[in-house]
């Protein structure tokens, strides 16, 4: 049997008084997309945080495929290494490199030739429909070109997990949901790992093959989704 | 219809006159020498010789001293903001003390160090420094160890206020040395360069080490021209080409800050980390900078003062500049502060342009170099009449501190209001309060250990004040750093140290309690909760302090 791609267990996570999590177990599968999704302080971030290795859990284990990534209090593989995009809900772009720097900063590591390097740049630009905007810094884009710009640095390492922190909450609703369209795009055309955190059913609905429902840092439910596209 | 003013718009409007009264006045007098000045006297204006090499001097101790103290305050800086150091409050206090002594102690620590029967001769057998003792690299190393604070708080500041998700971002991708140099540094690098201008006008303005180091720099060839020669308009001439110098840096330097002057905002969250295990040797620098820019001076002065005899006698002889010091900075402070805090509190309310034209005025009246200003306020209170009547008069110590100091204050008090949201105000408003009532009952109690903060360093730095004072003293009249520097030359250097160790235990005793405040309980300082706690946290917290 192939292994989870990702596998989270009995993980629990304490910021001093507050119980983030609470012994979570869950398993990805390998291209699947899961959707976190729960109320404001849930520990649905924290979880999420804790995939990507910038968090260490207090008790419990993850794994990355065969790859144990940390046991309780300690990061066994740096996040650097475990080939994750991950889209922030802020974006946190880059503000001193234009958006080719921005993506040309994550491909720093791999040893790629110039050219090589500025064709995998201008593909995860286009790949987002932002292929227009390299040469721009981030304050000259507008929110929804930010966001194809952050999706775009996210995927230009051709990472193993994408990992998405409500990215779209800081839209309007119309471009929230021209963005939503275009992620279920991509997940269909890359068929990456996706785990997405949010707490807007739609969202959920939309881009989930299986909907992780958490409160107070626990798991409470989980829902096989039938997508729109399935439906069809 | 005609309306009374309302009393925030009165008070205000009386803080601005006072500003301009006392810290813009005497610099705009100085700007109208030239229009008043026969052109005979620009000849010394022309770059002879004599001209070129101050000129030389001036830019390589301000540069020298800029490079070299971003070289050390940089990476220290770099040090508190990411790495988990132990005792953090400490240290920063530490290493932020040799900022709050006067340039000439160190100075003065120095020549004893490398006199020919001192410390270091003494320890190797021979007279190493030899010349070196009094030249321009020895200047500009008495400076550095003077400003390179200025550069680590900067740069710590700067780091902290880095966007978590920023560095978050990049450690997903890339190992820390790389996050560091294309991410975190580049973000910080405004501050550390804005910083290094600073120093660079700082040191370029200093009067005290060069002074007594014997390097030839405008500030000197100023207090020469007015003291020595009493050659006012020759002293203003030559005074000329500095300001312009320190006024443009001022500018740049405010351009590239902005409006991070009067913010500190945190970036929230745990930090990546990303210099983790260069916490020994990181620990190892910070000790060893605390040693040679604290701790050796203040060794230095010991030994030399431990050889003075009749202490007694000699404390007696300078107890009136001692005590006038004390009464004068006591004075000055408080005055300075009272001003301060409504400016302060304009600056902090004040919309972004307003804001902004507000520190450039209050970065460029600091960058006049002190003995400019102490021949500006000579020239406009040395006349007939009222004036007149203030001048030669102890009033013009505390006017001479105003022109100093009102500018650091303002800009500390307004970092610090900025911490207390405008809508505390509002809600004060909307509950009946008037603007004192407001200013008294909400505002100044989130903002008073800000505001004691401040009250020290401005009694501090009055304290230790040379520049102007020396040239605006009243005859008869001395403070501990007029009579430490004129006693030099012909009193037994052991009673010169002594007089200096007073001085740098009066200094340093404020530090002392801050640093054994450090120690207690957040409680038993009763500070509030909220923005207000924020904003007067000690310095010092730890990384973990930022978890969500």
């Amino acid at each position: 049997m192939n292994p989870a791609a990702i596998s989270i267990r009995n993980v629990s996570k304490r910021f001093s008084s507050h119980q983030a999590l609470d012994g979570v177990t869950l398993d990805v599968a390998g291209h699947e997309s899961v959707v976190i999704l729960g109320p404001s302080g849930c520990g649905k971030t924290t979880l999420l945080r804790l995939i990507a290795g910038l968090e260490v859990p207090d008790r419990g284990e993850i794994w990355l495929g065969t790859v144990q990534a940390a046991s309780p209090g300690r990061s066994l593989l740096p996040p650097y290494r475990r080939q994750i995009g991950f889209v922030f809900q802020d974006l946190a772009l880059w503000p001193h490199l234009t958006v080719r720097g921005n993506l040309q900063f994550v491909l720093g590591a791999a040893r790629l030739a110039k050219d090589q390097r500025d064709s995998r740049v201008r593909d995860a630009l286009m790949r987002v429909r932002a292929d227009g905007f390299a040469d721009r810094y981030p304050h000259e884009l507008s929110g929804g070109e930010q966001q194809r710009v952050a999706l775009a640095r996210a995927l230009v390492g051709n990472p193993q997990l994408l990992l998405l922190d409500e990215p779209l909450s800081s839209l309007d609703a119309e471009l929230r949901s021209t963005m939503r369209s275009e992620l279920a795009r991509l997940q269909r055309t890359l068929a990456l790992t996706t785990v997405y955190v949010t707490h807007d059913p739609d969202d959920a609905a939309t881009l989930a093959d299986r909907v992780v429902q958490m409160r107070a840092g626990r798991i409470v439910a989980v829902n096989d989704m039938k997508r729109p596209e399935d439906r069809a | 219809m005609w309306r009374w003013p309302s009393s925030r718009t009165v008070v205000l409007a009386i803080a601005v006159v006072l500003f301009s009264a006392c810290c813009l006045l005497p610099v705009a007098y100085l700007l109208t020498i030239p229009f008043s000045t026969p052109h005979a006297a620009y000849g010394v204006l022309w770059l002879d010789a004599r001209q070129q090499g101050l000129l030389w001097n001036t830019a390589l101790l301000g540069v020298g001293t800029a490079l070299c103290a971003s070289a050390i305050g940089a990476p220290l800086g770099l040090a508190l903001a990411r790495i988990p150091l132990r005792g953090k409050p400490l240290l920063r206090l530490a290493l932020a003390a040799p900022a709050l002594l006067p340039p000439y102690i160190v100075a003065l620590a120095w020549t004893y160090l490398g006199s020919s029967r001192g410390l270091v001769a003494s320890l190797v057998g021979y007279d190493l420094p030899g010349e070196w003792t009094y030249s321009l690299p020895a200047a500009i190393l008495v400076l550095t160890l003077v400003f390179y604070p200025i550069s680590m708080l900067a740069t710590e500041v700067a780091m902290r206020r880095i966007d978590v998700r920023l560095e978050e971002a990049a450690v997903l991708v890339a190992p820390p040395r790389r996050v560091l140099g294309r991410i975190t540094l580049p973000l910080a690098a405004p501050s550390v360069l804005a910083a290094a201008l600073i120093i660079f006008v700082l040191a370029a303005s200093e009067f005290g080490v060069p002074g007594l180091l014997r390097v030839r720099v405008y500030t000197t060839e100023v207090f020469t021209a007015f003291a020595a020669l009493y050659d006012f308009s020759r002293a203003m001439l030559v005074a000329l080409p500095l300001m312009a110098l320190c006024l443009i840096l001022a500018l740049v330097a405010v351009a590239i800050v902005g409006e991070r002057l009067v913010t500190t905002r945190r970036g929230s969250g745990a930090r990546p980390a990303l210099l983790d295990r260069w916490r020994r040797p990181a620990e190892a620098a910070v000790i060893l900078a605390v040693v040679l820019a604290l701790g050796v001076p203040v060794i230095v002065l010991i030994r030399e003062a431990l050889d003075a005899q009749a202490m007694r006698t000699l404390v007696e002889d300078s107890g009136g500049a001692i005590a006038n010091s004390l009464f004068l900075a006591t004075i000055g402070a408080t005055v300075v502060v009272g001003l301060a805090v409504w400016l302060g509190y304009a600056r902090a309310r004040a919309r972004t342009r307003l804001g902004q034209v507000a520190d450039v005025l209050f970065v460029v009246v600091f960058a006049v170099p002190s003995t400019i200003v102490g021949v500006g306020l000579i020239g406009l209170w040395n006349r007939p009449g009222l004036a007149g009547a203030l001048y030669g008069t102890d009033v013009m110590f505390i006017l001479g501190y105003l022109a100093r100091l009102v500018p650091v204050a303002a800009l500390a008090i307004a970092a610090i209001t900025r911490y207390v949201p405008e809508s505390h105000e509002e809600a004060a408003a909307v509950s009946g309060a008037g603007w004192f009532r407001t200013m008294t009952r909400i505002v100044a109690p989130q903002i008073r250990l800000g505001l004691l903060t401040a009250w020290v360093i401005t009694f501090v730095l009055a304290f230790g004040e040379l520049g102007v004072s020396i040239l605006v003293a009243p005859p008869g009249e001395a403070t501990l750093p007029i009579r430490i520097y004129t006693i030099i030359a012909n009193t037994p250097s052991s009673h010169v140290a002594a007089l200096a160790l007073l001085q740098t235990t009066v200094i340093l005793a404020p530090l002392a309690v801050l640093a054994a405040a450090l120690q207690l309980p957040l409680r038993a300082l009763r500070l509030p909760r909220g923005p207000s706690a924020t904003a007067q946290r000690v310095p010092g917290d730890v990384e973990g302090d930022e978890a969500p």
